[in-house]
């Protein structure tokens, strides 16, 4: 810790303070300091994942303008985000690179109240409800998801998508 | 005996320990205890690149995030929206963004004692695909400098909308406004 608090031009004393400073702040703003920790990890994989963040409010409005002047060029846009994103995954040597896609996107999705990924065998089920999704945004993220999951090599069998809320259900193609 | 050998005495101030032995009590951890596993923290901290100021300001700009309803967005995605949306509509799309900046700026205005900062610090931390950002104060006038080589020619016009629309939220006016493909150059006056 000495050496720390040297590396920031800190005496041992001056350190230790601003970490306690840091700790009184962190629990006025009613948070644990291990959050600073996840959010700093989460923000570096979103980043690695190329992923951006801003306004939800902004992004559904500049959605919504895309989708109505190209809704199909829209759509293949999101689509290839999605293969992009999931190709990330199948193409590392992890173990399991499904269940490692399916943590991440729960984790770049907090503003989903509700992201289910369920996979059982051959089949895959995602569902999501979220209140604040314009039509415009749920029909892009849906094509979002199908582009991960046909990367995943998962043929979508059925869908059901409509303001807010999305279910798909998707299973292993045939190879 | 070798236990408390490892052990280090540091003076910190009164109302600090009376904080802190607060939250640990709130916690149903020990002072010690709980001083150590802060300690701890605070290290792996450090080692994400943070100083336990730098920690503070980040935490802080999250949790605002949070509160303003950040997302992320896939950034191929962003850049096909910052463009297509822009071939029909880009004044409307302009509007957008200067008006989100300037809700922004109006949130940080109540929530921060020192709202450009927190704004410099939130940019730092959410835009990452800005290689610099610089703010630095002289006389009356505050100069905003933003620089990437990733940005397109409308993401940067879009993006000075947002930094406008935020400074005049937090109170200042735009002075001097100059963008380029992967340059922002504003400067603000209150």
């Amino acid at each position: 810790m000495n050496s720390i608090a040297k590396e920031n031009d800190l005496s041992l004393y001056a350190f230790v303070n601003e970490v306690f400073a840091l700790i009184l702040r962190a629990n006025e703003l009613g948070i644990n300091v291990s959050t600073l920790i996840d959010s700093r990890e989460l923000l570096k994989s979103a980043k690695e994942g190329g992923f951006t963040l801003g306004l939800e409010r902004l992004w559904y409005e500049m959605a919504e303008i895309a989708y109505a002047n190209s809704r199909k060029k829209s759509l293949k846009s999101w689509f290839d985000a999605g293969v992009w994103f999931a190709k990330r995954y199948v193409t590392e040597e992890t173990d399991e690179p499904f269940e490692a896609f399916s943590n991440d996107l729960k984790e770049f999705t907090w503003n989903i109240p509700e992201l289910e990924v369920s996979n059982a065998g051959d089949t895959v089920s995602v569902r999501t409800v979220s209140p604040r999704f314009t039509e415009a945004y749920t029909f892009l993220f849906a094509s979002f998801l199908e582009g991960a999951l046909e990367t995943f090599g998962y043929k979508i069998d059925s869908k059901e998508v409509s303001r807010g809320i999305i279910r798909l259900e998707a299973v292993r193609s045939q190879r | 005996m070798s236990r408390s050998k490892d052990k280090r005495l540091v003076y910190v101030p009164g109302d600090l320990v009376e904080g802190v032995k607060e939250i640990s009590r709130g916690r149903g951890k020990s002072l010690s205890l709980f001083v150590g596993e802060v300690l701890r923290m605070a290290l792996k901290a450090n080692r994400l690149g943070y100083s336990p100021r730098e920690a503070a300001d980040f935490l802080e700009v999250m949790q605002a995030q949070r509160n303003l309803g950040g997302a992320f967005v896939p950034a191929d995605v962003l850049t096909y929206l910052n463009d297509k949306a822009c071939e029909a509509e880009v004044e409307q799309l302009e509007k957008k963004w200067y008006e989100s900046g300037k809700w922004h700026g109006k949130y940080l205005n109540e929530k921060f004692d020192d709202p450009v900062h927190a704004f410099k610090k939130f940019l730092e931390a959410t835009r990452w695909d800005l290689s610099e950002v610089e703010v630095r104060q002289n006389g009356r006038i505050i100069k905003f400098r933003c620089i990437s080589t990733l940005l397109t020619g409308k993401a940067t016009e879009l993006l000075a909308q947002f930094i406008e629309g935020a400074m005049h939220g937090i109170g200042y006016q735009t002075a001097k406004c100059d963008t380029l493909k992967g340059m922002i150059l504003l400067d603000f006056e209150k």
